[in-house]
């Protein structure tokens, strides 16, 4: 099956109009598979970290979520160690409205807003609810080790 | 793209409305899952927007040859075989060619289809341009085509989540997701008799064209949400009605799964699993188990009737709690033990009757001393309670049976409400083996066994309890992700029942 208008179509407009601070580009051999980079957004622990991500459109999207995932390590309580996301517009809470470029600011603004209430690194969470000045200093630790 | 427009894009008035189609147009290529022919009547009676061919770009200067030009390529008949499981879903285009010309497309001249794309509009979802008049979200006046409409239904139920919840507004989130459609002031095609035709100026893209396609005078502009049961809104259930029956559908595969139960055998002083009954059985009457229930499953099963047919007279005074999920996570555990090492459970069983005099003796001091005096009240209660065996069963599952019980049936069931979710594999091997169907057997089991026996159940529990817990966890948390994701909505349900 080609691949449909909408596909093509945001993937021109990603390219043309860029979300500040997230790129996102297909892969030559497959239009469904994107690389992304997600900066880490200014006053988070995550600041001035390059994350990287991958983005699969599986054949029911839009009626379907894109697939995402961190490839880069993260220290969040919503990102596991598989870099697997949780995030309810990424599940349930889908809608073939939303958009890759709405997917990814929503991810960025999730590294703003850590919610160690609904975990996914169940430790991560647990760091951050006893102790968040200290777990937001891993964070920034590992966003310097490996998110440069 | 658009180079075979003029040879395919010809409409034939007799299975059109407005020029456009009654079939989609091949904006998505899954299966047509909606009652096909509720939206053909709807297109018929100007309720839902025809399926018109899409313009896959849009410049309001175009000429008309080019909007004709830049429309999405019908769908091939050969895509419908593939794809499409009903026969009434032949597209208009193979349709058309055993149809002679109707006599009305000669006084409609080329530039009418091309015309009532002026002003197109993008729908949001497909990203594909439309005629103006596209239909609109009933809640927050939103476009959306007929294509992406179709494809919008409620998320499907599973053992996991057995709730159907109307769907959403993909823009505002409102539930009871419906569209509202305006008309054009004329009509073409079907039920286009006694309707004033549209007058189409010989000049291509006329502005009255253009203008008629509005909305009809009175609508325009002023925007009103309509609720989902006015009857010019269009829901996503009008179009699939078959949500009820998934659901009940669901519902019925899980009782059946939860009516399932483990058959002991009694081998020496020992109760040994054999087998599993078929859940289409019910094992033990209502009557005879009280309210209490008689395990886990069959409550379940009958909170499920309950939600459908609202029985509650069963259910009045039970309130259960976390231990439901508790519960069938140990019973999982269990049941995979038993798949796994069936055989070996029933030659090691067999070897222990010989020599079961020292397990007994073993094992009954303990039973004592950790529950003096009790006899369970009734036996479904233990017989919940013997599920939780897991931890200690699973190396050796096979239960101790002081001698006090030699005087008991031989076989008695647990409830076993194999979940779906908690598992790969689908339900196999011990059923084949099972010797006995539910009660009217006469091995099946004793509705009250005698208490010495179930002392030593519950005792042989207790002290695994703990260990139980975390057991049930890391077998859920080594799955795969979709695996933790059902562990959410397992307790969301859970939490609903209780």
């Amino acid at each position: 099956m080609a691949l449909p208008k909408r596909i093509i179509k945001e993937t021109e407009r990603l390219v043309a109009d860029p979300a500040p601070g997230i790129s996102a580009a297909p892969h030559e051999d497959n239009l469904r598979y994107f690389d992304v980079t997600i900066q880490g957004p200014d006053g988070s622990p995550f600041q001035n970290g390059v994350f990287k991500l991958e983005l699969f459109l599986p054949e029911e999207y839009p009626m379907a979520p894109p697939k995402v995932r961190f490839l880069t390590k993260i220290y969040h309580p919503n990102i596991d160690k598989l870099g697997r996301i949780c995030l309810d517009i990424l599940k349930d809470k889908w809608s073939p409205a939303l958009q890759i470029r709405t997917v990814l600011l929503s991810i960025q603004a999730l590294l703003s807003s850590p919610n160690p209430d609904d975990p996914l690194a169940a430790d991560v969470a647990k760091h951050y609810k006893e102790d968040e000045a200290a777990a937001r200093q891993v964070s920034k630790e590992w966003t310097e080790r490996y998110a440069t | 793209m658009g180079n075979s427009a003029s040879s395919s894009g010809r409409v034939h008035h007799e299975d059109t409305v407005d020029f456009g189609h009654l079939t989609p147009q091949g904006v998505y290529s899954g299966t047509r899952d909606w009652k096909e022919d509720v939206v053909t009547q709807l297109i018929i009676d100007r309720k839902l927007a025809p399926f018109y061919r899409p313009l896959e770009e849009y410049d309001p200067s175009w000429e008309d040859e080019q909007i004709l030009a830049a429309r999405k390529e019908p769908p091939l008949p050969a895509e419908h075989e593939s794809t499409g499981t009903r026969s009434d879903a032949t597209p208009p285009t193979a349709k058309s060619t055993h149809h002679k010309r109707p006599s009305i497309s000669k006084e409609l001249p080329r530039n009418a289809e091309a015309a009532i794309y002026k002003d197109a509009a993008e729908c949001p979802i497909c990203f594909l341009y439309y005629p103006h008049n596209i239909n609109r979200s009933r809640c927050c006046d939103q476009a959306i085509c007929s294509e992406c409409f179709v494809q919008i239904k409620r998320t499907e139920p599973t053992v996991t989540h057995m709730v159907s919840e109307p769907a959403c507004c993909p823009f505002c989130v409102q539930e009871h997701f419906g569209i509202v459609y305006t008309p054009p002031s004329w009509r073409a095609g079907i039920g286009s008799e006694g309707w004033p035709t549209p007058t189409w100026p010989d000049s291509p893209n006329s502005q009255r064209a253009f203008d008629s396609m509005r909305a009809r005078p009175g609508k325009q502009k002023r925007f009103r949400s309509f609720d989902h049961t006015d009857p010019d809104v269009v829901t996503v259930d009008r179009i699939h009605p078959d949500w009820e029956a998934k659901l009940a559908a669901v519902q019925a595969a899980a009782a059946r799964r939860a009516n399932r139960r483990i058959i002991m055998r009694q081998v020496g002083d020992r109760l040994v699993p054999v087998g599993i009954t078929s859940g289409r059985i019910h094992p033990l009457s209502v009557e005879a188990t009280g309210a209490e229930g008689d395990g886990g499953g069959s409550r379940r099963s009958r909170r499920r009737q309950q939600q459908q047919q609202d029985l509650n007279s069963f259910l009045g005074n039970m309130s259960f709690g976390g231990r439901d999920l508790e519960e069938l996570m140990m019973m999982e555990a269990m049941r995979l033990s038993l798949l796994e090492h069936e055989a070996q459970q029933q030659r090691e069983a067999e070897e222990r009757a010989r020599g079961g005099t020292e397990d007994s003796s073993n094992s009954r001091p303990r039973a004592e001393s950790r529950n003096p005096s009790s006899s369970p009240p009734n036996a479904e209660v233990t017989s919940d309670t013997t599920s939780p065996t897991v931890p200690s069963t699973l190396a050796a599952p096979t239960f101790d049976v002081s001698p006090a019980s030699s005087s008991t049936p031989n076989l008695t069931t647990v409830s076993l409400p194999a979940p779906q979710h908690l598992r790969e594999s689908p339900p196999n091997g011990p059923s084949n083996h099972n010797p006995v169907q539910g009660p009217s057997s006469p091995y099946a089991i004793p509705r009250h066994p005698p208490p010495s026996r179930m002392d030593s159940f519950a005792s042989s529990i207790a002290t695994h309890e703990t260990s139980a817990d975390l057991d049930g966890y890391r077998f859920l948390s080594s799955e795969s992700e979709e695996s933790i994701v059902a562990r959410e909505p397992l307790l969301h349900v859970e939490g609903n029942d209780a």
